[in-house]
């Protein structure tokens, strides 16, 4: 059987292609390995009741030691997906697409979803400004923006972002916000004026987590459990919709499948596969296919279709840094057991004088084991303990983005082992402009300092080995419908598209484009 | 392999001043094979050394933290902390239960009077036994 289209991956650009086909009416078969939460029960209620009711080791560490990475292995994925329960997204990553990494650790899914199982749900419009190095408008995304949103569920506001995130269609009101962002935003708004005119502006996240009961799912508990429990039914990730369509038979899905390459034959796509069951080859016929598995795992298919063991692609990632945001009256205060965990509020910083615009994600510290933090201070173990108790409930840490500087890129490539070699070079921030923002918020009446500030590491935003230009006229570049150079066929609709990142999280983009893509080409395979 | 005995005992009351329960006995344990595993024999040698010797292993940890010379120590020492957060008899010792700002300024100033104590007597010992 020759299939219209094979996508491969259900990651957010897999599922958000899959829903443009089936748009259309066009059913695809999705390859995926498609890991799931394990069978187990987690807790139904809120995380500090648990704690002190039961032993959490279960919950938090696991009984083979997951949460515990960071001290056996002192290995540093994301503390997300370190918890047993969580563990699922990057099970077998190692072993099933192994790197040799010259710079930060890289995160791969193999989950059902990818991912974004374990991501914040940040989802944000880019603008023309943010799509400056791509042959794609905003305008032209827009309408997969509005029903993106539809199906998601997305909570913000309209307010001082707006002008940088975009319209607030369909937009569900925003979360309830703790006490001590609460208190920050009112900060912002007596002295908005002077902070506007400083370059920085503050409002509220547009996230894919619930305010309110919506499409069968229930809204936001306030119960901390969300860096502890997969599949909250208020956070979104791209598995409700792949259980969606596969439901509504709108899409066919083969999990245990690790896709490896494609070749051709006469007029058709041979996709070459693995099945993870008993390790046999499989192939599978199509027209098209679309590489959805996310930047590392689409440029391994794409590399190791061509044979190509030499070439170095261009790899970029934004840079986070962490800043801690103190409010003094905070110190010593009860911990707030109903407090939403993840972003809270959102700051944007356009620097005119740095030529630069930075985003941040100010997040709530109330979900995360306390142990993480111990080796934040420096004090003696019970000293710290004490600090962990009484100092903690006072901060706030702010995720400031910043978008990869056209020098600076990486490169991934594959050895004939078939192993990945990937080095992504850390960026140089400019001391200027992070005194800068510590001064902004000293002057709202938040204690920060550029002391406390933790090295950059990397935001997990991989992209631009197989970059959409408006005319590709070389190897491993893409049209705009994201097919790629002499390979008639063969689409890309992940992040390895997207040859320049801005600051703000681009996962909506890349989801609203793969959308669009998977329009485009229905319409075509309709006129043919 | 070299092993004290009463290792997470030791480790345990340090920090928390109270016995340890048999579980985190025995999940300390079997991790601290896999951290023990890291580390060359001598810096075994010498971290076991300071465990038998040691009377306040609080301040030596403290101090071979600041001076590096013992970092299996401070590993240990950080996995008792994550082992313990998970047991419910120590949740008021991670969480905050009660508001109390005056006394949480106070116990806060204390603790970094402590910690230049435990430093110093740490750094001491440690000069003592040329570690």
């Amino acid at each position: 059987m020759i299939h219209e289209i094979i996508i491969v991956g259900s990651g957010p650009t897999g599922v958000a292609s899959a829903l443009g086909f089936a748009e259309n009416g066009i059913v695809p078969l999705m390859l995926d390995v498609g890991h799931e939460p394990r069978d187990i029960k987690p807790p139904v209620c809120n995380f500090y009741t648990y704690r002190k009711t039961r032993d959490s080791f279960d919950l938090m560490i696991g009984t083979n030691y997951e949460g515990l990475q960071n001290v056996i292995e002192k290995r540093t994925p994301s503390p997300k997906v370190s918890s047993p329960y969580m563990n699922f997204v990057i099970k077998d990553s190692e072993t099933l697409t192994p790197v040799i990494e010259k710079g930060a650790p890289i995160l791969q899914s193999f989950s059902a979803g990818g991912l974004a199982n374990a991501w914040g749900a940040g989802l944000y419009r880019c603008m023309d400004d943010d799509l400056t190095d791509l042959p794609l408008r905003a305008s032209e995304l827009s309408s997969y923006f509005d029903k993106l949103t539809k199906e998601i569920g997305i909570s913000g506001d309209d307010d001082d972002l707006t002008p940088f995130f975009g319209s607030t269609n369909h937009m569900l009101k925003p979360l309830k916000l703790s006490e001590k962002s609460e208190i920050l935003y009112s900060k912002y708004k007596k002295k908005k004026k002077d902070l506007n005119a400083r370059g920085m502006y503050m409002g509220r996240p547009r996230l894919g987590v619930l305010s309110e009961h919506y499409d069968d799912r229930a809204a936001c508990d306030y119960s901390n459990l969300d860096m502890w429990v997969p599949h909250l039914p208020y956070i979104y990730t791209p598995a409700y919709t792949l259980q969606k369509l596969i439901r509504e038979k709108m899409v066919i899905y083969r999990k245990s499948i690790i896709v490896t390459c494609w070749t051709r034959e006469n007029d058709h796509l041979i996709v070459h596969g693995e099945d993870l069951n008993d390790r046999s080859q499989v192939t599978f016929k199509c027209r098209r296919l679309i590489l959805a598995a996310g930047t590392v795992n689409s440029s391994k298919i794409v590399l190791n279709s061509k044979k190509d063991f030499a070439r170095k692609l261009r790899f970029i990632d934004k840079t986070l840094v962490q800043f801690p945001l103190i409010l003094p009256s905070f110190i010593g205060q009860k911990i707030k057991e109903d407090t939403f965990a993840l972003t809270n509020l959102n700051v944007v910083f356009n620097l005119k004088k740095y030529g630069i615009r930075l985003q941040g994600s100010i997040i709530e510290l109330s979900s995360p084991a306390r142990s993480v933090f111990y080796e934040m201070f420096p004090f003696s173990a019970r000293d710290n303990l004490a600090f962990i108790r009484l100092f903690l409930p006072s901060v706030l840490i702010l995720f400031l983005y910043f978008p990869p500087a056209r020098e600076n890129a990486g490169y991934l490539m594959l050895r004939a082992n078939n192993t990945l070699e990937i080095d992504s070079p850390p960026e140089k921030i400019d001391k200027r402009i992070l005194r800068e923002i510590v001064h902004t918020f000293i002057r709202m009446g938040v204690l920060a300092n550029s002391l406390l500030l933790k090295q950059p590491t990397h935001a997990l935003q991989y992209s631009g080995t197989l970059p959409m230009v408006a005319h590709p006229d070389r190897e491993y570049q893409c049209d705009k419908q994201g097919e790629l150079f002499n390979e008639p066929g063969v689409h890309v609709v992940d992040g390895s598209l997207f040859s320049s990142l801005p600051s703000k999280n681009n996962s909506f983009t890349m989801m609203a484009n793969a959308m669009r893509i998977a329009d485009d080409i229905s319409k075509m395979i309709k006129k043919q | 392999m070299l092993k004290s005995d009463n290792e997470a005992e030791k480790i345990y009351y340090a920090i928390f001043k109270k016995n340890i329960p048999l579980s985190t006995k025995n999940h300390f344990d079997k991790i601290s094979e896999k951290i023990d595993a890291r580390y060359p024999l001598n810096e075994i040698t010498k971290y076991h050394h300071l465990l038998a010797k040691a009377v306040d292993l609080e301040a030596i940890e403290v101090a071979a933290r600041y001076l590096r010379t013992c970092p299996i120590l401070n590993d240990k020492f950080k996995l008792m902390i994550f082992l313990a957060e998970t047991l419910p008899e120590n949740y008021g010792v991670f969480i905050n239960e009660q508001s109390r700002h005056l006394s949480a300024y106070l116990s806060l100033a204390f603790s970094v009077f402590r910690t230049v104590y435990k430093l110093s007597k740490g750094a001491f010992y440690l000069a003592l036994n040329r570690i």
